[in-house]
């Protein structure tokens, strides 16, 4: 799939615009402060719903009330429309003009990778980071995972109210852990499922790109289990150690996935330049799952690779992300190389040229 | 925009009611304003014989106008299966099928931590009461498959299952008449784990 068309309002330092995309490889140049990453915060909004990296009122142009993105995607011979708009007053979501009752029913409809230069130090920091990307990606492959989180996460935010409460609750909890053994159980199974096969992408990518020297390794930490009748027994067992801490200690809420070289664990031992090609490889081998498991390649934004590689590691992995997606949005100071793209445009003062 | 007091009073009335915004609100006012002087009685009379005339059921706690209601106090209906719901809006849709003639428990509400919900605030001592002294065998949990359904379900099993009534609980699944390609991942897969061998 690809973006065909964008359209944004009042977003961030954007007045009014409408730019034409091909498929392919876009460049997106200009100085900085231009709002090159913010075009890319506008596209990958509509991949989840929300900023990569801001809070929706921060988002609206300055002196404005509401900021629009639209998109027209282009999806095999399909054309569909996306859309989103927030003020104070709330924010809603459009599928081909039609409101959403929420972003959810939406979600993988624009199916996309993204990859900025900060995010190596978030995702290789607390623990919930990495739950979150994984949970983005899964979301958008799979519904029932996406529904799945949803309704975990309704079961948790109650169970833990629960909890809180000074009275003895063993006999009420049973019944929100059941819920949530279920649900639980299906999160983690789906996320096994997946990294067994991300895992075996990475290792192949690896050994095509030469990122990291050495045998790289992903792997899922459970506190839990895929069986949702021990995960059930397992909260029963436990239940005095959650009341006496007044949270739920055991599920996917609490997980982890670890990434190793040589069997090392990257977040403790790792160099930044390590963190970075592992995070690339594990955004790579998204864009190879979504192409070859769920059948539908991506687009993918990569904000400012060319700080962070040279020219030659840069190109190998452009023509890789290309392999897997109709589309690799790249952004980069300097107009380098305008005959290896199929589009380029120029951004000055959040206008296009 | 000004209106006089009497009908800014009427407006603001309306726009308390639930689904009904100040927009709607405005116009409902200006309707009822508009029509028949006895049409608007007949309407506030309705309210207030309504209000006056019904109290909730002291077995079932169903709205009704007669204590006990109707329905418990029909001995044509099977006394010996009783249906749990969260409101009596769900007794109203459950009788309109006309498929069920068993008696009700109405809980008025679900179980709901977050907004402090607990047993003691549904009618769940009171359903415990008169299973002690009515012949009920079965009881079916018809509570909403939301979250707090499901949750308020499962506890109802855990306090009834032990006093050895069977306990059911309706089926998940796809809306009849609707189209597979319409309906939810997960409400699919509840569909397909509670799929039955054709005879």
């Amino acid at each position: 799939m690809f973006v065909d068309r964008l359209q944004i309002v009042n977003f961030r330092n954007y007045d009014e615009l409408l730019v034409d995309f091909s498929p392919g490889k876009i460049l997106i140049y200009g100085a900085n402060g231009q709002g090159k990453t913010n075009l890319i915060e506008a596209i990958y909004y509509l991949v989840i719903g929300k900023s990569f990296r801001g809070k929706d009122n921060s988002l609206i142009r300055f002196g404005a009330e509401s900021f629009q993105i639209g998109a027209k995607i282009s999806k095999n011979d399909q054309k569909i429309t996306l859309g989103v708009e927030y003020s104070e007053k709330g924010k809603f979501f459009l599928k081909n003009g039609q409101k959403q009752k929420s972003f959810s029913s939406i979600l993988g409809n624009l199916k996309g990778v993204l990859f900025t230069p900060d995010e190596p130090v978030v995702f290789f920091g607390f623990p919930a980071n990495r739950r979150k990307a994984l949970d983005l990606f899964l979301a958008q492959t799979s519904k029932t995972y996406l529904l799945s989180l949803i309704y975990y996460q309704k079961v948790l935010t109650n169970k833990n109210a629960l909890l809180k409460q000074s009275r003895d609750v063993e006999n009420l909890i049973e019944a929100w852990n059941y819920k949530l053994a279920e649900f639980g159980a299906e999160i983690i199974k789906e996320r096994e499922k997946c990294l067994k096969i991300l895992n075996d992408i990475i290792k192949e990518l690896n050994a095509q790109l030469r990122f990291l020297p050495g045998k790289i390794e992903v792997s899922y930490k459970t506190t839990g289990t895929d069986d949702k009748e021990k995960i059930f027994e397992l909260l029963k067992q436990r239940y005095t150690e959650e009341k006496d801490k007044k949270q739920s200690l055991f599920g996917p809420h609490r997980d982890d996935l670890n990434f190793y070289v040589n069997g090392r664990d990257l977040k403790i031992f790792g160099s930044q330049g390590q963190k970075k090609g592992a995070l690339l490889l594990f955004k790579l081998a998204q864009a190879v799952y979504m192409a070859k498991i769920s059948g539908e390649r991506p687009v993918v934004l990569l904000d400012d690779l060319y700080s962070e590689f040279d020219k030659e590691k840069k190109e190998t992995l452009e023509g890789f992300f290309l392999k897997y997606s109709d589309q690799v949005f790249i952004t980069a100071t300097e107009p380098i190389d305008l005959k290896n793209y199929h589009q380029v445009v120029f951004i000055e003062n959040g206008k296009v040229f | 925009m000004y209106f006089a007091e009497p009908v800014a009073k009427l407006i603001e009335h309306l726009g308390k009611l639930p689904g009904i915004g100040p927009k709607t609100a405005q116009k409902l006012a200006l309707y009822l304003l508009e029509i028949p002087e006895e049409e608007a009685r007949a309407l506030a009379e309705a309210i207030i014989t309504a209000r006056k005339n019904t109290k909730y059921c002291s077995v079932c706690f169903n709205l009704t106008d007669t204590d006990p209601c109707a329905i418990c106090q029909n001995p044509g209906r099977n006394h010996r299966l009783l249906m749990v719901v969260e409101e009596p809006k769900d007794v109203a849709a459950m009788e309109r099928t006309g498929s069920f003639n068993g008696i009700y428990h109405v809980l008025h509400g679900v179980l709901s931590p977050i907004k402090g919900i607990g047993p003691e605030d549904l009618k769940v001592r009171e359903l415990l009461l008169r299973l002690s002294r009515e012949p009920v065998e079965e009881i079916i949990i018809a509570t909403n498959p939301t979250v707090e359904g499901e949750a308020t379900a499962m506890y109802l099993a855990s306090l009834l299952k032990p006093l050895n009534f069977k306990v059911t609980r309706i089926a998940h699944g796809l809306p009849v008449g609707s189209d597979i390609e319409y309906a939810d991942e997960l409400t699919i897969r509840k569909a397909l784990e509670g799929r039955r061998v054709l005879e």
